[in-house]
């Protein structure tokens, strides 16, 4: 009973995200005036204007370039009725309702707007010195969709298989899980993401508390999604280029980009395993940092340009070795070009690994000395 | 007991309003919460790197000699694009840094509070309109 009901829900689900598609393809079709599509729940509420002409790279390219940083979902919660680092959630949430009612997007706005900028206001009272101590976040946007997962229907990851399990309990990290002590003693007890080399994917491609920054520049035949966080640049061709050989394997993956009508649809594959699928910094994602991945792992994103300032962004994840089913996050991005992109330089200034070591062997032999005693 | 879990939920609290913001790694895994340092030097580096920035604070000992004081801050980039910028914390001012020391008592330190001698808080360097130093704050 419980395998038939679950059956209809992904069959549901898929019939969802088919239709999605549809309505994307037929608001924007390729170089002609938008008959217009109204903000809905099918296009998260970015609407297309009647008349809106999709800009065109000189080349002929649908024209998605400029800055589009990820904080604009940033307050949104990764997985839906769920705390931060797998805190409880709130009471009552309804697990099947994917968006707020206009009434709670309202009065969400409404507490945002009252928010105040902690950097502003301590430079108002002049303690600039504490916000570079103990550091700022990036601005964020309410939404209005709950979480930003929508498939599974319940807006949360998916179950791990037995592997998935055994991989995540042998993966390393400076961020503990509840109840857990933490000991290091080189630089492989540490995760990628702790150590400067990558967060890996999809988890790259999500909001984080800070570096938000995301760039796309196209050139003829490549489109380049730049990542402020630990500076990644992922490199699409969408020329065609023939696939890789499955023997080069890299933290990113590696991608092939295809246009769809507007929609620029990436699959990538290649994966060299052992990031984090999800990262902590991600609003809503689980604790721990020990979400694994495998080589087997597959992303395909689309990303559909809906009116001049809103593009809607999708990734689908699929791992079978990790993962007893895909998830597919979906949610829109504002375009920003007045946001400064900074350097992320971090591996050359990381001096927190040899301070861990060097703090978790000094805790150890205090411990040690105080029970000889 | 309600008033017990009361004062255990705001010392609490107030312990986490003393952590910083968000990281890119596991305070506890460096530093000391119950390890609180406070010095008086001046600043004699600051380092706006990734992914956290440095302040360096040279401390004088009454013996004569100093002690070079490190305490890591917050990550530069969101501070760049909120106007904050190397001239923010110049070089040379005399200040009272509070923090939470390294597990292993080096002279290192998660950073907390800045603040003048006299009791003034930090100022803002130029970078925010009408939010300047004191004429006489590189002085002090």
């Amino acid at each position: 009973m419980h395998t038939i009901h679950r059956t209809s829900i992904l069959t549901t689900s898929g019939l969802i995200a088919g239709g999605l598609a549809l309505v994307l393809f037929a608001s924007v079709a390729s170089g002609q005036a938008s008959k217009g599509v109204p903000p809905s729940e099918a296009n998260h509420f970015i609407g297309t204007p009647a008349g809106w002409v999709h800009p065109k790279t000189p080349w002929g390219d649908p024209d998605l370039q400029g800055l589009w940083p990820l904080s604009y979902v940033g307050s949104t919660m990764m997985q839906r009725c769920g705390g931060d680092q797998g805190r409880p959630g709130p009471p009552n949430c309804d697990p099947n309702r994917a968006f707020r009612t206009e009434e709670e997007y309202k009065a969400a706005l409404a507490a945002a707007a009252k928010q105040v900028d902690r950097y502003a206001d301590n430079a108002k009272q002049g303690e600039a010195g504490r916000a570079f101590l103990t550091g700022l976040l990036d601005f964020t946007v309410p939404q209005r969709q709950t979480s930003l997962i929508v498939d599974p229907p319940n807006g949360r990851l998916p179950e791990m298989t037995a592997e998935g399990k055994r991989l995540s309990a042998l993966m390393k990290s400076s961020w503990p899980l509840p109840g857990e002590t933490l000991v290091w003693d080189s630089p492989t007890d540490f995760d990628t993401w702790d150590r400067c080399i990558t967060r890996g994917m999809p988890a790259s491609m999500f909001p984080f508390r800070y570096n938000n920054g995301v760039q796309i520049l196209q050139v003829p035949g490549y489109v380049i999604i730049n990542l402020e966080m630990i500076h990644d640049s992922r490199i699409v061709p969408v020329n065609g280029l023939p696939p890789l050989s499955g023997a080069i394997k890299q933290w990113m993956g590696v991608s092939r980009g295809r246009w769809e009508g507007n929609t620029l649809v990436v699959e990538t594959t290649n994966f060299k395993a052992g990031a984090s699928g999800v990262n902590i910094a991600t609003v809503g994602a689980p604790p721990g940092n020990r979400f694994p991945t495998s080589e087997q792992m597959r992303i395909t994103e689309r990303i559909t340009r809906l009116n001049h300032d809103f593009l809607l962004y999708e990734i689908k994840t699929e791992d079978p070795v990790v993962l007893t089913r895909s998830w597919t996050a979906r949610f829109p991005l504002k375009l920003d070009n007045e946001f400064r992109m900074e350097e992320y330089g971090c591996h050359e200034g990381n001096r927190a690994i040899p301070d861990w070591i060097s703090s978790s062997r000094a805790e150890r032999a205090a411990q040690a000395a105080a029970a000889k005693q | 007991m309600r008033r017990k879990l009361t004062f255990a939920l705001m010392s609490l609290a107030m312990l986490i309003s003393a952590l910083p913001l968000w990281a890119h790694h596991a305070f506890a895994a460096e530093f000391d919460a119950k390890k609180t340092v406070k010095v008086r030097g001046k600043i004699a580096k600051v380092e706006l790197i990734n992914p956290h920035s440095w302040l360096h604070v040279d401390v004088d000992n009454p013996d004569g000699t100093t002690t070079h004081w490190m305490f890591e801050a917050g990550t530069p980039n969101v501070l760049l694009r909120r106007g904050f910028n190397k001239n923010s914390l110049p070089v040379g001012t005399e200040v009272i840094v509070e923090g939470f020391q390294a597990k292993d008592g080096s002279p290192r330190a998660n950073g907390r509070d800045i603040t003048f001698p006299d009791g003034k808080k930090i100022f803002m360097g130029s970078s925010v309109p009408g939010e300047g130093p004191p004429p006489d704050a590189a002085k002090q």
